[in-house]
């Protein structure tokens, strides 16, 4: 008798076990395809890696330099040409009468993201100028990125408010310089308040 | 059923759950299996990539440098401002960051020396910088403290020989027991590539900030 239990009891364990199996072979095989997917992805990733660690030589570099390059001293002194251009502008007694031709050139100098948030700072208000005359312009160039073909650009302007201003007063501006399209984007203007 | 028969649906039942216990073993360790070659390969890629960079950026540095005497004009002219912009990146955070923290007389008259090595003795000797002794009691009295916030770095000017740099200086200072203000000066500092130190340091714009 106890031989019929036995295998009573074996057979329901083993069709118990085995519908576990089936059904966590049913999930894993998701699971293992995935991973089978992502082993693939790892190796080819390596490989090409692994390609162009052994192509990478300082010749190679020199020669993608030279082919994606500009000679930045050129666009260098275009971007600081525009730049004080613009700013002589705007920052030298700039009032109604010549605003609006004004706006034009900060347009052709600048681009239009630029020129517009130019125009609307300094524009004249109640009859006074933003800046009576422009004392100092001093342009800073960042890291140049080859892939982009842009240049982050810095302008520190110094000015007298008006005519009888005793102090200077500060504005900072920042953009990025676009070599291929000569125009600047992402302008941002912090003023620096004097200490009093 | 006669013992014979039994004898056999044993063994078979028990073939059955050996069979089903191998299967399930089975099931595991393939699972298993592909996750650990999948976590395997996963490294060497982040390795591969890992090896490949750091070889790119050492070459790159390497052709800035190198760059920088180029005749080709291209070359020259974008190794120029990137070799620049990356040793004054350097040389402005050293600089600015040793000029502008202090918490008492004893650290703001040391700046000077701890710069000594990469600033001339003219620029060493500029009061105007590095304050005098009276400056050192003025601080001990009031309690005044500094703290440097961020440096930002852009490149004037740049050749073979010299560097003209816009440093941007960001920093918290105040006197003990008020609350500190924040300060944006902006400097022009000349760096001699020949003599590994700082010529000149001019400030350009003082003033109050919020950031």
């Amino acid at each position: 008798m106890w031989k019929e239990i036995t295998a009573g009891v074996l057979c329901a364990c083993a069709l118990g076990i085995g519908g576990v199996t089936a059904h966590q072979a049913f999930a894993s095989n998701g699971e293992i395809k995935t991973d089978q997917r992502a082993d693939q992805a790892n190796r080819e990733m390596t490989k090409k890696y692994n390609a162009k660690y052994r192509e990478l030589t300082a010749d190679q570099l020199n020669k993608d330099l030279a082919k994606s390059s500009v000679d930045l001293d050129v666009a260098k002194k275009d971007a600081t040409d525009r730049i004080n251009n613009a700013f002589n502008t705007a920052y030298n007694n700039l009032g109604k009468d010549k605003y609006d031709q004004a706006r034009k050139d900060f347009k052709n100098q600048l681009g239009s993201s630029f020129a517009s948030q130019l125009e609307d700072f300094v524009m004249p208000s109640d009859g006074m100028t933003y800046s009576n005359s422009m004392s100092q312009c001093k342009i800073g160039f960042g890291k140049y990125d080859t892939a982009t073909k842009t240049i982050p650009v810095t302008i520190a302007v110094t000015y007298k408010p008006s005519a009888t201003s005793t102090n200077n007063a500060n504005d900072y501006w920042t953009a990025t310089y676009h070599v291929d399209t000569k125009t600047f984007s992402n302008p941002v203007h912090e003023s620096v308040i004097a200490p009093s | 059923m006669n013992e014979k028969t039994k004898n056999v649906l044993l063994g078979l039942s028990t073939a059955l759950l050996v069979l089903a216990c191998a299967g399930w073993v089975g099931v595991k360790v393939k699972t298993y299996d592909w996750n650990v070659r999948q976590e395997k390969s996963a490294k060497q890629a982040t390795d591969a990539q890992k090896r490949y960079d750091a070889k790119y950026s050492k070459l790159k540095q390497q052709v800035m440098t190198d760059g920088a005497s180029s005749t080709n004009q291209t070359i020259k002219s974008v190794s120029l401002q990137n070799g620049s912009m990356s040793l004054m990146n350097s040389v402005d955070k050293k600089l600015f960051t040793t000029l502008y923290t202090y918490d008492n007389a004893k650290q703001y008259l040391a700046r000077a020396d701890k710069l000594s090595g990469m600033i001339t003795d003219d620029v060493k000797n500029d009061k105007k910088l590095f304050g005098s002794k009276a400056t050192g009691e003025m601080i001990t009295a009031t309690g005044l403290s500094s703290n440097v916030k961020s440096v930002k770095t852009t490149i004037e000017s740049a050749d073979e020989h010299n560097i003209t740099a816009l440093a941007r200086v960001t920093f918290e200072s105040g006197y003990s027991g008020a609350s500190s203000h924040t300060g944006i000066y902006l400097y022009e500092v000349g760096y001699s590539k020949d003599q590994h130190k700082v010529t000149s340091i001019t400030q350009v714009q003082a003033g109050l900030g919020n950031d």
